[in-house]
């Protein structure tokens, strides 16, 4: 098992703890194909922005420009 | 003067205030990400640090920054859509996530798709006919028939990326309408 690809499930799915979540899914990019690591990675890029606030929150998704 | 097209922002409170909505509350998040692997992500959590007594869930979706707006709100729709997944397509256990990674990688064939899988591909469908109900289809629809719109201007007027106009107006919108519509509950 790939260690990025369990960086990512261990995050969602905690070995000796509760589940955080009860869905996860994904919009694809625009490669013709990906790998189950390059994607477990972006989720665990994006949790690490989230969670150390580094990620602005989007309070009106449909405006020209967000912050 | 143009019709408005759908708003999101609007859309996405009606949701989770619904009583039947799974989720408490909607956050949508700019984050970094490689475009070409991922445009987007969403994780239904459970909130621990709520103040209501009940367990509050909340949807987080993470959407790629430096989308324009027209892919933003498609992104960050279909990912919403999934609010309604069943509970055989949540991926809400570490052997449904790895599976869903591996199909991510190997893309089955249609019948070998997994419920978690073949979910990703309907949230899509649902998110073009939340964005652009048959009303508003059928406004644009014979100019894109006649080309004289074309698909940049509808997409622009519907704020929804260009290359989603063809799946808009083709032949196939409508079955695949039905096809979610009658799709059974099941949960």
């Amino acid at each position: 098992m790939s260690t990025t690809i369990d960086h990512a499930a261990n995050a969602l799915f905690p070995p000796n703890g509760p589940n955080r979540a009860a869905n996860i899914k994904f919009y694809p990019g625009t490669a013709r194909s990906v790998t189950a690591a390059q994607l477990a990675d972006q989720f665990s890029r994006a949790d690490a922005q989230v969670r150390q606030g580094q990620a602005e929150l989007i309070a009106d998704i449909d405006a020209e420009v967000v912050p | 003067m143009a019709e408005e097209p759908v708003l999101l922002k609007g859309m996405a409170t009606h949701v989770s205030m619904a009583a039947s909505c799974p989720v408490g509350e909607i956050k949508f998040h700019a984050v970094s990400l490689d475009p070409a692997i991922s445009l987007g992500h969403m994780v239904f959590e459970r909130d621990r640090d709520s103040a209501y007594e009940e367990e509050f869930s909340i949807a987080s979706i993470r959407i790629h920054r430096d989308l324009n707006r027209c892919w933003r709100r498609f992104v960050g729709c279909k990912e919403m859509m999934h609010i309604f997944d069943s509970l055989e397509e949540r991926v809400d256990s570490r052997d449904k996530f790895l599976k869903l990674l591996d199909e991510f990688e190997s893309k089955p064939l249609a019948q070998d798709m997994s419920p978690m899988f073949s979910s990703e591909g309907e949230a899509g469908w649902r998110a073009l006919a939340v964005l652009c109900p048959m009303r508003l289809r059928n406004k644009y629809l014979q100019s894109w028939r006649d080309k004289t719109m074309t698909e940049y201007e509808i997409a622009l007027a519907l704020r929804v990326p260009e290359p989603v106009i063809k799946s808009l107006m083709s032949e196939y919108f409508e079955a695949a309408l039905t096809t979610l519509l009658n799709k059974p509950n099941g949960d």
